[in-house]
């Protein structure tokens, strides 16, 4: 309190002083920070001394200090990542002096792969969270999508089911499903429908991805249990073009383009983005007793094991456009952008639950379309005070086909069923052809108060409204297919965040207030409606001990409120629990961070462990006393405990090679310690949940040389090694050990070769996925694709390059 | 460059990271005490979502835990209600379309033979019978589907829909169990309306020549209480008394027919006849103050245990109250005298309704929520004694289902 109180004293001493400097004093500095590629700096702090004035620059880097009396000044320049600038400047008086600043990276002489664009990732890695932030740049010329770049992160697993666009569960240190709630810029990517996700969307159009483990800052509005991932895509970056296209095994093909131009007429800024995919997916389905998972297709009215087989019902085909036009930097407005996007999504299903399941003709697409609007003005009414302001509304079509009544085997072939071709193939009893129409309203409001920069406030809200509903085209007037529901979510979350000790501590509290109501409308057209609210809170401290070691630490007490169809059922298979109460966890991470350069090299490590205490789980288990087939019914179970620690090493030489190894362990132990009804213990109390990695890491090696072929030139080769332990499916101590299934464990390897021309405009990338076709799985008997080759095109002009 | 303590004190902490994974994967190896590989019974239960098969020696001593012993079926036997055993072999309708062949022996499940199987389009064996010791007939629930398999040489044998000509328009026939009495193959069902959607109140009883499941004759048509028999493969709901058979209604919501306003009883069809007897109706509901029943076993004399789900109007507030409120209990009744004869002295219980029946008594797989395990239970109905058998450790959320293997 008393800081608090001596710092506002201060604010109000100098504010008096400036009021009262102003009519003598007319001499002014104005001009440009900006980086060596002539892109403005946000941001930057100008200090001027000895008078001890500063200003921050604003988006274009500019800055303007005016009131000045004559005499002789140092100004000093700093941002974050960037070599602090120190000049002496003579000011005569009534004069006008224009200065424009170039900065250098700092540590600019090592690898543009490894450091450049760590300034921002720093600054949030810095502030207590326990967040992995991961530039974007160094995978530009490779065909990932986000969830394979995120994968090879510490503590981060993703389970995919198949190839390109298939089902994926996303885990942030243990906690996964809708425990995990994903963001582009800030906004949740729920408010664009369904046809945005993280495993179709390609590297180029983002520059970096936070992944917050347990404890998400509050201006990330939403209910997420167990982290959240932020994307940043690239925007009003100037003028920049980054156009590429891809095409390999399975018939893949992958486009991207992102760009923004400012008109100089009108000023009008112009964002575009856009991407397309397609695959065909029929990589090769191999028998693999070890793993359980055997190719049988009929013979002779039996079954018999066949070596491999192409999937032969995976297509998938998604786009996504997005094009944004505004103004910036007009006094009512810093930024104000209206925009439109629109995605569509098709995709084939090849397999049921498991690899047994084979489906051959079900197919499912989407349509969604989304116009928004952003705006964001810095010091609106008082200096420090900052405002944004976001808001969408998307219109989701999605059509589920299932019609076929017959049994679809590996080698395509397919037999009716019996009596004319009933049923459908994944639902099994009734064909349908259901139709799910929706809309999503988001609005969302950011307000940010900033006093000297070390202390700031922010104040961030959330509403968001979904609504469905849908039918079945070949039973319309069947009402007991109706889902029509609505469901608001209202977030609200306040967070303060000081710097103290010489910047040496940065401390972030926080509080959110989650607010859900909702409406169900029964087949007459009732509504039956409920609302409920909860409060969570945290905080996230980091502190510098040395100048090369530092410590962090948070904590949050989180929610993840129960979803429209876990509440209110929809009526087909699902039948609502009103009872339900929001999982709730109470998160806690502690690790250290050290970085230092030795000689032309840098060392960079991490070390955390986390513990996570989920309760009230929320599932519809899948035995058949919670599960009888014909409906399931969501409620609360005990949930677990996750411990883990996880650690990342990383060296860079001199823009030559650079070495990532991380690990992660985690134990996830089941917390149910009785049998549900009854005082007995539950065997499993405190055993490891199955069917979950528990030990996995990476190692990623890359080596590049400028100019080996030619002027502006770089050839760059990147390895990289994916570990998964084995682990069982069931629990492991239960059964005879023999009798068990596992995931076997998998070492799967990758490389990249990518040789760059023209300082890195043209861009030719040859890359292999799985070199050594392991036979790999993620999810019991869903095996993923064998190896797989790319090229890839890339054509780029911006800061970036 | 890599030799400052920090670097070395992470490369240690990497190291024990790794040091405890590993240890922390070792196995638990012990076996139940006392237990041979071939018993002479099993049983099957489920622990959290997972199942296993356990060798069962004796019923009435001793214990047996899924610990580091038997069979992990999680992901052979994916819907336990499919499972149909004969002797020391598990037949099982896998929901993705194959019928598959399974021996128990040696402490080993190892499958025989896997069929093709797309002849129901739901996954879910609703009814089931032997025809003979090769033949087994089934259905899917609430269908008018079946099929034949003889699991000698596992090939289907027949499979279709029983007679059409009988279903009115719009509706369609849901068969909720089938039984043989003398040569002719008798079916009890329900019609269902396409329209309004809703089941009749009504149950119906067919009966038909076999093998040829020729010559179908609907029989009766009774509305005293519906569905007739269970709608669940496994369920007892079925004997035979003296030359009549016994049938067992099951309106009770979610676990039956959920008919409400109906209640549970036993049908008869006299020795000699094929339909309903019109002057026969044991309405136990009317006993036992309007609750509904699950059959468990017939023990001899008229005599069956029951599953009674005490006061489930006010017990049961969401569906796994079905399971896991403590209102069950077992009650013996006669069909003879139509009485309830007994409820067995146990205190409230979770849902419960496993047995076997050797040598006029009843092994009843008991779950009492205050128990420290779930214990099989010897009810002699002669003598009227409820001994404490088999401790079955570690069950949790299905009754534990016993085999008897020879």
């Amino acid at each position: 309190m008393q800081i608090k109180k001596i710092l506002l004293m201060g604010i109000l001493c100098a504010s008096v002083f400036y009021v009262q400097g102003q009519t003598l004093n007319k001499s002014s500095i104005k001009g440009q920070v900006s980086d060596d590629q002539k892109e403005g700096i946000p941001t930057a702090t100008i200090r001027l001394l000895p008078i001890n004035r500063t200003q921050a620059t604003d988006q274009k880097g500019r800055y303007d200090l005016s009131g000045l009396p004559a005499g002789n000044y140092t100004i000093q320049i700093s941002a974050i990542g960037f070599k602090k600038i120190e000049q002496k400047i003579s000011l005569l008086a009534n004069q006008d002096l224009r200065q424009n600043f170039s900065m250098k990276e700092a540590q600019n002489e090592l690898s543009n792969v490894s450091i450049s664009g760590k300034t921002e990732s720093r600054k949030a890695k810095e502030a207590g969270f326990a967040v992995n932030s991961i530039d974007l740049k160094p995978y530009a010329n490779t065909t990932n999508d986000l969830n394979q770049i995120l994968n090879r992160s510490a503590g981060v697993k993703v389970r995919e089911q198949g190839g390109l666009g298939s089902d994926f569960e996303f885990s942030i240190n243990g906690l996964s499903g809708g425990h995990i709630k994903f963001f582009i810029d800030g906004i949740p990517m729920e408010s664009y429908g369904s046809g945005m996700t993280l495993n179709n969307f390609p590297v180029n159009l983002a520059e970096r991805v936070e992944v917050y483990k347990g404890v998400v800052p509050a201006y990330l509005g939403s209910d997420a249990l167990g982290g959240a991932v932020n994307i940043i895509t690239k925007k009003n970056k100037g003028k920049s073009l980054d156009l590429s296209y891809s095409a390999g095994s399975f018939n893949t093909h992958r486009a991207g383009l992102t760009g923004s131009f400012t008109d100089q007429k009108t000023g009008i800024t112009t964002n575009i983005s856009s991407y397309y995919n397609y695959s065909d997916n029929n990589y090769y389905m191999y028998n693999n007793p070890e793993a359980n998972a055997l190719v049988k297709v009929p013979y002779n009215g039996k079954f018999r094991e066949v070596a491999k087989l192409r999937r032969f019902h995976d297509d998938y085909e998604s786009f996504m456009g997005q094009i944004e036009a505004g103004v910036s930097n007009k006094k009512w407005a810093d930024v104000f952008v209206a925009g439109i996007t629109y995605t569509s999504n098709y995709k084939q299903r090849q397999t049921g639950a498991t690899q047994e399941k084979v489906i051959g003709n079900m197919t499912s697409n989407g349509h969604n379309l989304i116009p928004s609007i952003r705006y964001r003005k810095e010091n609106l009414f008082i200096k420090g005070l900052s405002a944004s302001v976001f808001a969408n509304y998307s219109a989701n079509k999605n059509t589920l086909t299932d019609t076929s009544g017959r049994e679809f085997f590996w080698d395509g072939t397919s037999i009716p069923r019996s009596i004319g071709n009933i049923g459908s193939e994944l639902s099994g009893e009734k064909k349908s052809i259901a139709h799910f129409t929706g809309h999503n309203v988001l609005a969302q409001l950011n307000l940010g108060y900033s006093i000297s920069g070390n202390h700031m406030f922010n104040l961030n809200n959330n509403y968001n409204s979904s609504y469905r509903e849908s039918y079945n085209e070949i039973d319309p007037y069947n009402h007991s297919y109706d889902k029509s529901n609505r469901l608001n979510k209202n977030i609200t979350g306040l967070s303060y965040q000081q710097q103290v000790f010489n910047g040496k501590m940065t401390n972030n509290i926080f509080g959110k207030m989650y607010g859900l109501s909702g409406e169900t409308f029964d087949k007459d057209g009732k509504a039956t409606s409920n609302s409920k609210q909860y409060y969570g809170y945290g905080i996230a401290s980091s502190y510098r001990l040395m100048p090369v070691l530092g410590i962090k630490a948070s904590y949050e007490h989180a929610y993840r409120l129960p979803g429209l169809v876990e509440l209110y059922g929809d009526r087909e298979v699902v039948r609502g629990n009103p009872n339900l109460k929001p999982e709730s966890s109470n998160n806690y991470n502690l690790g250290l961070f050290f970085d230092k350069k030795l000689g032309k090299g840098k060392i960079w490590a991490e070390a955390s462990g986390y513990y996570r205490d989920a309760n009230d789980y929320i599932s519809t288990g899948q035995s058949a006393a919670s599960n009888d087939g014909s409906y399931a019914e969501y409620s609360n179970s005990d949930g677990i405990i996750i411990r883990g620690f996880e650690t990342e090493i990383r060296y860079d030489y001199n823009n030559l090679f650079s070495v990532l190894v991380n690990m992660t362990y985690q134990s996830a132990i089941n917390r149910q310690q009785f049998e549900k009804g009854s005082v007995r213990k539950n065997v499993n109390y405190l055993s490891r949940v199955p069917n979950e990695p528990w030990l996995y890491g990476n190692a990623d090696f890359s080596i590049g040389k400028d100019n080996l072929i030619g002027k502006d030139t770089r050839v760059q080769f990147n390895w990289f090694t994916q570990f998964i332990n084995d682990y069982s499916v069931t629990w492991s101590k239960l059964g005879d050990k023999t009798t068990k299934s596992y995931i076997p464990r998998q070492f799967i390897h990758n490389a990249t070769l990518t040789y760059s021309m023209h300082k890195g405009r043209y861009n030719v990338s040859l890359e292999s996925r799985n070199l050594t076709n392991v036979i790999a799985y993620d999810k019991f008997k869903l095996q993923k694709p064998g190896t797989s080759f790319f090229v890839k095109l890339r054509y780029a002009i911006s800061q970036f390059n | 460059m890599f030799t400052t303590i920090k670097t070395r004190l992470l490369v240690l902490a990497t190291a024990l990271v790794f040091i405890t994974g590993l240890h922390s994967c070792k196995k638990d190896n012990k076996n139940a005490a006392g237990e041979t590989e071939n018993g002479e019974y099993a049983v099957m239960y489920s622990v959290g979502d997972n199942s296993y098969l356990l060798n069962i020696n004796s019923l009435t001593e001793g214990k047996v835990s899924p610990v580091g012993s038997g069979i992990d079926v999680s992901t052979i036997f994916t819907w336990g209600e499919n499972v149909i055993q004969k002797g020391r072999h598990f037949y099982f309708l896998n929901p993705t379309g194959r019928f598959s062949k399974h021996l128990y022996q040696d402490g080993k499940l190892t499958m025989v033979d896997e069929i093709p199987f797309g002849a129901f389009p739901s996954p879910y064996v609703g009814w089931s019978l032997w025809l003979d010791n090769n033949q087994v007939m089934f259905g899917p629930r609430g269908s008018n589907l079946y099929a034949i398999i003889n699991v000698a040489n596992m090939s289907i044998v027949k499979s279709g829909e029983f007679d059409l000509p009988s279903v009115p328009a719009d509706h369609s026939r849901k068969v909720y169990s089938a039984f043989t009495s003398g040569n002719k193959l008798m079916i009890s069902y329900g019609i269902y309306n396409e329209i309004t959607k809703l089941t009749t109140d009504d149950s119906y009883l067919a009966s038909m020549d076999l093998p040829s499941l020729g010559n179908f004759k609907v029989t009766s048509k009774d509305g005293r209480s519906a569905p007739a028999g269970p709608l669940r493969n496994g369920y007892f709901s079925q004997f035979t008394d003296n030359g009549n058979d016994y049938l067992l209604t099951h309106p009770m919501p979610f676990l039956g027919g959920n008919k409400p306003n109906m209640p549970t009883g036993f049908f008869r069809i006299k020795a000699g006849t094929d339909t309903f007897d019109s002057s026969y109706f044991f309405n136990i509901s009317a006993l036992t103050n309007g609750d509904n029943q699950l059959g468990v076993c017939y023990v001899g004399n008229g005599k069956a245990i029951l599953a009674n789900a005490k006061d489930a109007k006010n017990r049961v507030k969401v569906k796994d109250d079905w399971w896991y409120a403590d209102m069950w209990e077992y009650l013996v009744v006669d069909v003879n005298t139509q009485k309830v004869v007994k409820k067995l002295d146990f205190p409230p219980l979770l849902n419960s309704r496993s047995a076997i029946v050797l040598d006029g008594k009843a092994y009843i797989a008991v779950n009492d929520p205050k128990a420290d395990a779930i214990y099989v239970y010897e009810y002699d109905p002669i003598a009227d004694t409820l001994k404490k058998g088999l401790r079955i450790e570690g069950g949790s959320d299905n009754t534990p289902i016993l085999y008897k293997l020879n």
